[in-house]
């Protein structure tokens, strides 16, 4: 290709030299996006959770300050058909994995007895959970948990909702986010380190957005988990929101200074 | 109903044939048009699988492959329309030099990656496509010119004035 000068094919090659290294052909990906791709579903999984309000996570400082996302809106003022709404309260993916006694004990120490452990979805080399447990007041309470997907440490990041907080997946609660977010002394301003979290059956996108609602990243929603760790925007972020098929926004969390 | 069965199976292993062989093509123009390789690959992804799904729709006018980019092209930019805003990268300043680059026979410059991708982003939609799916792609002026309905000629005036534009100020920053 002797019309492109040799001064730009460098450059090109730059533009998306990150992509082509990162990702590779996977075929079975795309068979499994048609079924996705279909209207109707052949099976799925109702998950329950009896929990409230965030509390505080667990260590997951990267900097010499952390923020912490505490806040989520949904967006009530929509009228919901009575599919949306099936939607916003299934998470189709996931299914039950065992644990060895080693984890078993670490994770009663971090968050409470194991109930159960269901494994989302794995995406870019993470492994996102949804635990029920019962904590040390003896209440039933909803976690999730994220790791490396071949790793010993498969929990390393665990947070638990409080008892009261609403359910997740809610139509008032369709994402669990754990996005790591940093602010650092130098710079008081929240920037989104790694986006992540487990999303209902209606939330096809989470987006990251400046304070005037301009989209700064997005990523898709692949069998209720999404994961982004590159292409982050290095500016501050105003709000993690939550797109449907539409495009439409359906909730939103204000990335803000926790505690 | 068997002829469309039949068609519609060759249809499918074509289709799954392109992305074995061309993968590398897709993802690196969707890339270039998106910027952001996550969601390049999932615009890929999609794209196939979109294909795939409705390959029985496929009535045979042109090539499959051009079916293919015809759908990556639409997913990509649906993408591009869908952000509100995608701020480019600001310029970096003019002492901060990246991996060189030959500008011309006799000039060696150093010029950084954010200057080219600003000059590839103040050329039009339409040169950019077009760069992108000659470099890229790989695509023969006819292809191109097919995909995006103009002429072939206008392809290679698209192309020419690109390339130009971009050399002439590189140019002026080695200076």
């Amino acid at each position: 290709m002797t019309d492109v000068p040799v001064e730009l094919r460098m450059e090109l090659d730059g533009l998306v030299e990150p992509a082509l290294a990162t990702h590779r052909p996977d075929w079975a990906d795309v068979v499994s996006r048609v079924q996705r791709q279909r209207p109707s579903r052949k099976s799925v999984f109702l998950i329950a959770a009896t929990v409230a309000a965030i509390v505080s996570g667990s260590a997951l400082a990267l900097g010499p300050d952390l923020w912490q996302a505490i806040r989520g809106t949904s967006i009530d003022d929509r009228v919901l058909s009575e599919r949306d709404l099936r939607a916003l309260r299934t998470v189709s993916s996931g299914r039950p994995v065992g644990i060895s006694k080693t984890e078993r004990r670490q994770l009663r120490a971090r968050a409470g007895r194991i109930v159960s452990i269901q494994l989302v979805g794995t995406r870019f080399g993470r492994s996102l959970y949804l635990l029920t447990v019962i904590n040390e007041d003896g209440e039933r309470v909803a976690c999730q948990a994220s790791g490396p997907a071949e790793a010993t440490d498969r929990f390393g990041f665990i947070r638990c909702s409080a008892p009261d907080a609403p359910a997740f997946p809610s139509p008032e609660r369709p994402v669990l986010d754990q996005s790591v977010i940093e602010v650092s002394r130098e710079d008081a301003s929240p920037h989104v380190v790694r986006l992540e979290g487990l999303a209902a059956d209606a939330v096809k996108s989470v987006a990251l957005t400046e304070e005037t609602g301009s989209i700064l990243a997005r990523t898709p929603v692949i069998d209720n988990v999404y994961v982004r760790t590159t292409g982050l925007p290095r500016g501050p972020v105003s709000r993690i929101v939550a797109l449907d098929q539409r495009g439409e926004t359906i909730w939103t969390m204000r990335v803000t200074r926790g505690g | 109903m068997m002829r469309t069965d039949r068609r519609s199976e060759t249809v499918s292993t074509l289709i799954e044939g392109l992305y074995r062989s061309r993968f590398r093509a897709f993802l690196g123009v969707a890339a270039a048009i998106t910027r952001d390789g996550d969601v390049a690959y999932d615009v890929v992804q999609d794209a196939f699988a979109q294909a795939l799904r409705s390959r029985a729709t496929f009535r045979g006018e042109g090539s499959v492959e051009a079916w293919l980019w015809r759908i990556v092209l639409n997913r990509a930019r649906d993408e591009i329309r869908n952000r509100k805003v995608r701020p480019l990268p600001k310029p970096a300043e003019p002492a901060m030099l990246s991996r060189p680059t030959v500008v011309s026979e006799t000039v060696t410059e150093r010029i950084t990656d954010l200057t080219v991708r600003r000059l590839i982003a103040r050329l039009s939609e339409r040169q950019r496509l077009i760069v992108f799916l000659r470099y890229y792609a790989d695509l023969e002026y006819a292809a191109i010119a097919a995909l995006l309905e103009i002429s072939p000629g206008t392809v290679a005036a698209s192309l020419s004035s690109a390339h130009a534009r971009i050399r002439n100020e590189l140019k002026e920053i080695a200076r």
